[in-house]
């Protein structure tokens, strides 16, 4: 196609967007509801994956001691777990620094509350190591041969608490692709609607083309390229302003909920739209063509 | 040129629109078909236009047959032709220069031809001070005369009118088939379609006479019969 007919056939596809611009204001708007609610939900589940992948490789595996081992033998489990080459990092904690930890965490500004257990430990069977695997994969195989070890009581695995996480991730996962499934075809039958609005307007002139000789792909590219014009603004103004309501509501949750911003790491706007961006503008893009494309098709006979 | 062998057309139960037709029209032709409404006048042209495929028989044009034509082939086929209606077929919001130089973009013609050739194709037929005049400007006459040109622009093998002058005066129908002849003295065979007695009278041409579908008539130099 020569650049002065793709030229000519762009300014068709814009004019057709401006002779039916109520039809086209709503394609537009449905899309960019489409592709709004598709990003928040592309957010959630990227965070809530990268939370639970990090919580899985953060939160060590705590090794408890049968009651009455000695410091020799919890000195010797210590020697045998540092020996596997899967093992990141490995910590003592003694039965005071447990309790004392505790007492941070759940007696913060009831000070006297805690004074209940001034002569007593607890947790004075708590003393553990905390072990840290290279890599989530081979923490399974850690935690089976830590069990093995003679002296061991409890192994407990951060993987439970991640996979809490996790579960929440599919419902969100699967809850969302319905919703932005419905959505994706109400976008696509609200095109499919504009164009052939479009392609009624235009019949006589496209009876003309007929005549003189036009092909399929001449009569039908104007409404093609309307669809995908369609589609790409619908999807470049919910993107735009997801960027910014993305990037203030993780500085917002970030300044005001340290309890939050303590335990859990947000991905960076830029994180999220490295992928979010192309994705959903080639999601645009696509309905403009499925919408425009089957709509031709079945009305644009030549 | 065009060739029609026993070409039947039946749009449902009844008698067929066109009924056995076989005709020659050689290169160079300029053929009236002629007839009352209803006798498959119409039928032809878009037969002609591969509009419509007949039901049986066979239609050879330019050495192109018709029934089993590619879909993807019959737009270039169609450029072999030029087709100018009763209702002019403008579009209302384009200009003349606009109007014209539609049909060379929708067959891809670059825009330096575009502006080389419309201007030459609207001093054909005596338009060249209206170029920027809208079709709702100008009068029947002058519409057909715009529709004769975007008929022609591409320089067509054939031109088909299905009748030209059916919304025009007498005087102003003189006109257009003055035209119309003298592009058939430049080498196109020109087919047109048309129930104007007087016209097909004064011209003294060759005249193919239908009556419910069936050629009655084939005449050289022939007159208007009424059927």
């Amino acid at each position: 196609m020569r650049p002065s007919t793709i030229l000519y056939e762009l300014r068709q596809g814009f004019r057709n967007i401006r002779r039916n611009w109520m039809f086209s204001v709503a394609s537009v708007l449905t899309m960019t509801a489409c592709i709004f609610l598709f990003g928040i939900f592309y957010s959630i589940v990227l965070n809530l994956t990268n939370i639970a992948e990090g919580m899985e490789n953060k939160i060590p595996v705590t090794v408890y001691f049968d009651e009455g081992t000695t410091d020799e033998e919890i000195e010797l489990i210590g020697s045998q777990i540092r020996e596997r080459p899967d093992v990141e990092s490995i910590t003592y904690v003694s039965a005071d620094e447990a309790w004392k930890q505790m007492e941070q965490e759940y007696f913060h500004g009831d000070e006297e509350a805690a004074k209940g257990f001034k002569d007593i430990n607890p947790l004075a069977d708590s003393s553990n190591y905390r072990v840290t695997s290279k890599t989530i994969e081979t923490q399974d195989d850690l935690v089976k041969y830590i069990m093995s070890l003679d002296h061991v009581r409890q192994v407990n695995q951060a993987r439970k608490a991640a996979k809490t996480v996790g579960d929440m991730n599919s419902v969100v996962y699967y809850a969302s692709m319905i919703i932005i499934g419905i959505l994706l075809l109400i976008s696509i039958f609200l095109i499919s609607n504009t164009v052939s609005v479009g392609i009624s307007v235009r019949k006589e002139e496209i009876g003309i083309m007929k005549y003189i000789g036009a092909t399929d792909r001449f009569v039908r590219a104007p409404f093609v390229l309307e669809g995908i014009i369609l589609g790409a603004v619908g999807a470049a103004i919910p993107l735009t302003a997801l960027y910014f309501i993305y990037n203030e509501t993780v500085n917002t949750i970030l300044s005001h909920y340290s309890a939050i911003s303590d335990s859990v790491e947000f991905m960076t706007v830029d994180q999220v739209f490295r992928t979010l961006a192309p994705v959903g503008i080639l999601l645009g893009i696509g309905i403009g063509l499925v919408g425009s494309f089957l709509t031709t098709r079945k009305h644009v006979r030549v | 040129m065009i060739d029609l062998i026993e070409v039947t057309k039946s749009y449902g139960k009844g008698l067929p629109a066109l009924n056995k037709a076989t005709v020659h029209i050689d290169k160079g032709e300029f053929v009236f078909v002629v007839g009352s409404s209803g006798s498959g006048k119409t039928t032809l042209i878009r037969l002609l236009l591969k509009e419509l495929d007949p039901t049986s028989g066979s239609i050879v044009v330019g050495g192109e047959r018709l029934e089993g034509m590619k879909r993807s082939r019959v737009a270039k086929y169609r450029r072999r032709l030029g087709v100018v209606f009763q209702d002019f077929r403008l579009l209302k919001d384009r200009n003349v220069y606009e109007n014209v130089a539609f049909a060379q973009r929708v067959i891809g013609r670059p825009t330096r031809v575009i502006k080389r050739r419309v201007p030459e194709v609207l001093q054909e037929v005596g338009l060249a001070d209206k170029y920027r005049s809208f079709p709702d400007e100008l009068s029947g006459g002058e519409q057909q005369r715009v529709a004769l040109a975007r008929a022609l622009v591409n320089r067509p093998d054939i031109l088909l009118a299905d009748e030209p002058t059916g919304n025009l005066d007498p005087r102003t129908s003189e006109e257009i088939m003055g035209l119309l002849e003298q592009i058939n003295q430049r080498g196109t065979t020109v087919l047109v379609v048309t129930h104007n007695k007087d016209i097909v009278n004064a011209m003294r041409k060759r005249v193919v006479t239908m009556n419910e579908g069936v050629i009655v008539s084939d005449e050289k130099e022939g007159e208007y019969h009424e059927a």
